[in-house]
């Protein structure tokens, strides 16, 4: 349900949108009137030839038959090219004859006949009727479609519904911009502007499904040739089977699509009665073929795509929409839609109202006239049109719900291009043979339509089963000669082809032999001549004033009798409003009497203006029923006709040439007129330029008037004789006279002579040498100094020379006074400077004699700083070596426990050894006696050997041996141990930053001290996971060194000695604390100070703790006590983790 | 360039124009790119579509200037009637 609502919403959304800009064009929107009459939009205006036809039918057209539909394009492409000549010269003389049809058209040609424009009418309105109930079919097609997709089982009725609303809907939009006013000439720029607009959104609606089909569903052109190619639709790549009888179709389409392009009521409509201006049509010219490519280019393919997708070939004409409703594309499936309602919307407007308008003036109109039966209708013309506009619309629906799906209505297209077809030869005749008639172009479309009737639209009823199929199969009353798809057993394979070709035989020839056949009158040579030359020159003989002279007739008279006449028609307002620019443009309207010639051309006017509302052959039977001119003023009519042509004093033939003449000198000259006219545009545009630029010169001067007259300065103009020419007011109140008094006088009159002399002097020089001056001059005016400063310039006229001076020159006392002021100032202040620069010079020599004394001191300073560096690189040494000389101590106690023992060790060992020795030496002797075999001496030596094994206890001796050497091995590894702790502790201090393990550092230190820590107290340690951080080593280590023999020497008994390091805030903590004796408060102050100890004298320097200090400031780190006495002393060492030493 | 206006411009070369297409556009020159199953003539019919476009746009450029010349060149012509 939502996307019914949906659809309608968007449906009547987008025609009220239409309906605006229609609205507002009318109302004369600047922009949108402006739009209106542009080329582009003349131009697609006429996309109105494709309708749903060309949007849904051509899509099965292609389906069916292949490429054959895009002749019916391509024929009015080529018939285009005719467009420069034919649609020119209609368009011309809609303009000059105020056409309001086709119909309009044929009938001003043809003498302005009334039988002819009944018989086009008659023919266009059922060639019509059918072709809107198409356009109502495809309409409710659709929407049934689209609703059945959103709601299946009340599309029916919705449908009904909306096909009412659509009607009522164009009803009212073709009455309220196509037939608002009686004049249908005038230019209905709301509804020509939604029509353009109509056809741009059926347009690209079109490209945005063959975009899809083509590009989404399948893979581009190339991928739908190539599987329609291997499907059992290939035949369709084709214009139809390859056989001759296509080709005449082929052929016949681009025939009668050439002819539909122009001739079509509503074509004609937009392309002539419409055009606002013929070079429109040069945009046209290409604009309306490309839009025709453009909208043909996808039908192909989304036909081959329809029918690839699986959709039965009798659903092709809705391929367009089921297409992207099968692949639940609804905004496309509605955008589609919208473009198939603006087909029809454009074709049934134009189509309903240019019928109603030919029904009106040519059926309506002249059997009122003829039977007066009617006669109160002439005056409701409007209000006829009003009805057949709606009556038109119903009758199509009526029509369209009748037929159903008749074969007909189906083939409606082709049968009404054949029936327009039939106006070709009488409008193309018309527009170029002199000798085309009235009863030729009466015999030739009634000739020509009843073929058509009998061949085409015949056998159209026959099919749909409104007639007998025995007059197809054996022809009327069984005469075979006659049947209408054969006529003359003439077959031509297709109905149209053979329609075709009768129709337009029969017509052609009888328009020729009916034209032919009568000799000419003047009336038809003169509708001729008009229609024909209409691309030359207009051209009138001046009429000599003489003739107009002989005012004798009375105006309001004759005013009376046209207002009486058209009063059956208008009401007599509307007949003033319409008589009136008639008589102004004559410039009679103020008039009272008029002569004939002026009557003759009120007459003419009439007729005009009268043919833009009633049409022409009406309006010239209007006119010639009003009987304008009396038996009386007819004679004087032809006797002021006759004195004209015999005031020329020429014979007929010399009466022709003359004017021949005349007419090319006329044409000539009005062409030169216009060059003279674009030539005096062109002067008022320079003229304008130059006002513009006098304007601003004389803006500037007064700028620069006022720019001098406001002048301090004094300013002056004299010419070459020294006289006074300008000066400004305060030059004349320097003088105490006026400005006027000034001008025409010379400096002889103003100054003493020799001031005049000189001035006269300086001006003549100043001529002769061409170049401005400019000098400072002293004055004493009231017993005061006066300065002046004058410059001078010559003025030089427009040949190059100077013929006057302009002079400018201003007081400059003040300035004179000042530079003086400024030279004696100066003179001052050069001695005063002289004088601060001696005492300067002075201080400068005693301020160098400090700076020498400074660096004497300066260097004596540095040389103590380097004194003291030294001292203290050997205080460091020396603490160091203190430290080393504690270290030696406990180190060689250390080495001596271990070297003790295992010296005790060797001695015991050497003996074993010499018991060895002495086994060995008895155990050889044993060996001897074996050899020898002395018996006894074995036995003897057997004896001493377990004698001496029992005195030695050599068990013992082999067992004790491994325990000593296992001691002793022991005793070494100690001391190689306590060695290369020393040699670590001791390297060599190369002062370089390393990345130190800190906790491995101090255990290298306890390792040295451990000697002395063990004698005295507990060890504990306590190591954190600290970072390996950036130091010097070796200074660090002396460092804690420092910190663990403080501590373990504050112990005075045996103590605890803790060592813990840890990690906070960025830095690495040590603590070194002890249960010893402890600090006093006071003395804590100077614990880091040089040479303060508490140990005993002799003991130590007194400088560890000071140096450690400094070491670890240059480490950017810090050292802390805290100390209690009796309890002990806590240092905290803190060293920033990324810091190197200073 | 002027030469090509002109030329364009002629009602002779629009009629030739429109033969030459019109013989393009028909038998038998739409049979022989009219093979059957094939897309050639797709291809064919709109090419030429698109020339007869272009054709018609040269037409419609030259067609006032040709005017504009024709009235330059009788110039000559007035200027002799106007001495006259």
């Amino acid at each position: 349900m939502a996307l019914i609502i949906i659809t309608i919403v968007c449906f009547a959304l987008y025609m009220g949108l239409l309906f605006l800009l229609a609205l507002r064009t009318e109302k004369g929107d600047p922009f949108l009137q402006k739009c209106s009459t542009h080329p582009l939009v003349y131009a697609t205006a006429l996309g109105i030839y494709c309708t749903t036809w060309t949007y849904y039918g051509c899509v099965g057209n292609a389906a069916t038959s292949g490429f054959i539909f895009l002749s019916l394009f391509l024929g009015s492409t080529l018939a285009v090219f005719f467009w420069p000549l034919i649609l020119r010269k209609m368009v011309r003389i809609k303009h000059e004859y105020r056409v309001t049809s086709i119909a309009d058209f044929i009938s001003a040609r043809y003498n302005h006949s009334e039988t002819l424009a009944a018989i086009v009418t008659f023919i266009a309105l059922i060639g019509v009727i059918p072709y809107i109930a198409l356009q109502l079919r495809a309409t409710t097609t659709t929407f049934r479609i689209l609703s059945s997709y959103a709601m299946p089982e009340a599309a029916y009725d919705v449908t009904q519904y909306m096909a009412w609303f659509i009607i009522g809907l164009m009803v009212l939009f073709t009455i309220l911009f196509g037939a608002r006013r009686l004049d249908p000439t005038e230019a209905h720029k709301g509804m020509i502007l939604s029509v353009a607009i109509q056809s741009i959104v059926q347009l690209l609606a079109i490209l945005c499904v063959g975009v899809y089909v083509t590009y989404f569903l399948f893979n581009g052109f190339g991928d739908i040739f190539s599987k329609i190619e291997n499907s059992e639709f290939s035949s369709l790549l084709s214009v139809g089977d390859t056989t001759s009888g296509s080709y005449m179709i082929w052929f016949t389409y681009l025939m009668l699509s050439m002819s539909a392009v122009m001739f079509l009521p509503r074509q004609f409509h937009v392309a002539v009665v419409e055009n606002p201006d013929e070079n429109h049509i040069k945009t046209a010219l290409w604009c309306f073929p490309l839009y025709m490519l453009l909208i043909n280019i996808f039908l192909m393919p989304i036909a081959m795509g329809g029918l690839l997708s699986g959709f039965s070939i009798e659903k092709a004409d809705s391929f367009v929409l089921l297409l992207p409703l099968a692949n639940n594309q609804f905004w496309l499936a509605l955008i589609v839609f919208l473009g198939g309602i603006s087909a029809a919307v454009s074709m049934i407007m134009i189509s309903s109202m240019t019928i109603a308008t030919m029904i009106t003036n040519h059926l309506l109109l002249p059997v009122i006239n003829k039977t007066n039966m009617f006669a109160f209708l002439k005056k409701e013309l409007l209000k006829c049109r009003w009805f057949f506009i709606t009556a038109l619309i119903i009758v199509s629906y009526v029509f369209e719900r009748f037929l159903q799906e008749a074969y007909m209505l189906v083939n409606i297209g082709l049968i009404s291009f054949a029936a327009v077809m039939q106006f070709a030869p009488i409008i193309i005749g018309g527009l170029y043979w002199h000798r085309a008639k009235k009863r030729g172009a009466i015999l030739g479309l009634v000739g020509g339509f009843i073929v058509w009737f009998y061949t085409l639209l015949l056998p159209a009823m026959v099919k749909s089963d409104w007639l007998s199929m025995s007059i197809l199969d054996n022809g009327p009353f069984g005469i075979g000669c006659l049947k209408p798809e054969s006529l003359f057993y003439i077959s031509l394979d297709n109905n149209l082809v053979h329609a075709v070709f009768w129709s337009m035989l029969v017509n052609v020839g009888l328009f020729f032999l009916g034209s032919l056949s009568l000799k000419s009158t003047e009336e038809d040579q003169k509708c001729a001549n008009n229609f024909i030359d209409i691309m030359s020159e207009e051209t009138t003989l001046a009429v000599p004033e003489t003739f107009y002279k002989d005012e004798t007739i009375d105006l309001h008279n004759k005013k009376d009798i046209v207002v009486g006449a058209l009063q059956q028609y208008f009401s007599k307002e509307d007949v003033l409003i319409m008589l009136d620019p008639c008589l102004d443009s004559l410039n009679i309207l103020q008039k009272n009497m008029i002569s004939v010639l002026a009557l003759a051309e009120l007459q003419n006017k009439l007729e005009k203006v009268l043919t833009g509302s009633l049409g022409s052959a009406a309006a010239h039977q209007a006119v010639k029923s009003m009987e304008l001119f009396s038996e009386s003023e007819s004679q004087d009519l032809k006797r002021v006709y006759g004195e004209i042509l015999s005031s020329f004093r020429l014979s007929p033939q010399e009466l022709v040439n003359k004017i021949d003449f005349y007419k090319e000198k006329e044409e000539m000259l009005t062409k030169h007129s216009r060059e003279l006219e674009e030539k005096i545009i062109e002067l008022k545009e320079q003229i304008k330029e130059r006002k513009l630029v006098e304007k601003a010169l004389s803006q500037s001067e007064n700028k620069y008037r006022i720019l001098v007259e406001n002048l301090p300065q004094r300013v002056f103009k004299k010419n070459k004789e020294g006289v006074y020419t300008y000066c400004n007011s305060f030059y004349a109140n320097d003088l105490n006279i006026t400005r006027e008094d000034i001008i025409g006088k010379t400096d002889y009159d103003f100054y003493p002579k020799e001031f005049a002399d000189k001035y006269r002097q300086d001006d003549i020089r100043i001529y002769k040498n061409d170049s401005s001056e400019e000098f400072e001059e002293e004055y004493v005016k009231d017993g005061k100094e006066l300065w002046v400063h004058t410059v001078k310039v010559p003025i030089r006229s427009e040949d190059g020379i100077s013929d006057g001076i302009l002079g400018i020159f201003w007081d400059i006392t003040a300035r004179r006074q000042a530079a003086k002021f400024l030279t004696e100032s100066k003179d001052i202040l050069e001695v005063k400077v002289q004088e601060r620069t001696s005492e300067l010079s002075i201080a400068n020599k005693h301020l160098h004699y400090k700076i020498t004394e400074l660096e004497k001191t300066k260097a004596e300073l540095e040389r103590a700083y380097k004194n003291l560096k030294e001292t203290e690189s050997q205080l460091f040494q020396a603490d160091k070596l203190a430290s080393i000389g504690q270290l030696a101590a406990g180190v060689a106690h250390e080495i001596n426990n271990p070297i003790g023992f295992i010296s005790s060790n060797t001695n015991v060992l050497r003996d074993y050894i010499n018991t060895y020795k002495k086994q060995i030496e008895m155990s050889r002797d044993l060996q001897n006696a074996i050899e020898v075999g002395n018996n006894d001496e074995i036995r003897m030596l057997l004896e001493s050997i377990r004698q001496f094994d029992e005195e030695e206890n050599l068990q013992f001796i082999m067992k004790d041996s491994d325990t000593l050497i296992e001691e002793s091995k022991e005793g070494l590894d100690r001391v190689e141990k306590i060695v290369m702790d020393l040699c670590s502790f001791s390297r060599d201090d190369k002062g370089g930053i390393e990345v130190v393990d800190i906790n491995e550092n101090i255990k290298i230190i306890l390792g040295v001290l451990n000697n002395e820590i063990m004698l005295k107290c507990d060890l504990v340690e306590e190591f954190g996971d600290i970072p390996r951080i950036k130091c010097n080593s070796q200074k660090i280590k002396q460092v804690i060194m420092n910190l663990v023999m403080n501590a373990v020497q504050s112990l005075n008994e045996w103590g605890t000695v803790i060592i813990k390091t840890s990690k906070i805030d960025g830095f690495v903590l040590i603590e070194v604390e002890d249960n010893g004796c402890g600090v006093p408060k006071e003395e804590l102050i100077k614990i880091f100070d040089p040479f303060y100890t508490t140990k005993e004298v002799g003991k130590g320097t007194g400088l560890g703790l000071s140096i450690s200090y400094e070491i670890i400031k240059r480490h950017r780190g810090e050292i802390l006590v805290e100390s209690e006495v009796g309890k002990g002393t806590k240092f905290i060492v803190k060293l920033p983790i990324d810091s190197n030493e200073e | 360039m002027k030469r090509k206006e002109r030329l364009f411009s002629k009602k002779e070369f629009s009629a030739f124009i429109f033969i030459f297409l019109f013989i393009l556009l028909n038998w038998p020159f739409v049979s022989i790119f009219d093979k059957g199953h094939s897309r050639i003539i797709f291809y064919y019919l709109f090419i030429v579509w698109g020339i007869s476009i272009y054709v018609l746009m040269l037409m419609g450029k030259s067609w006032i200037d040709y005017h504009k010349d024709s009235v330059q060149k009788k110039g000559q012509d007035q200027q002799n009637i106007l001495a006259e």
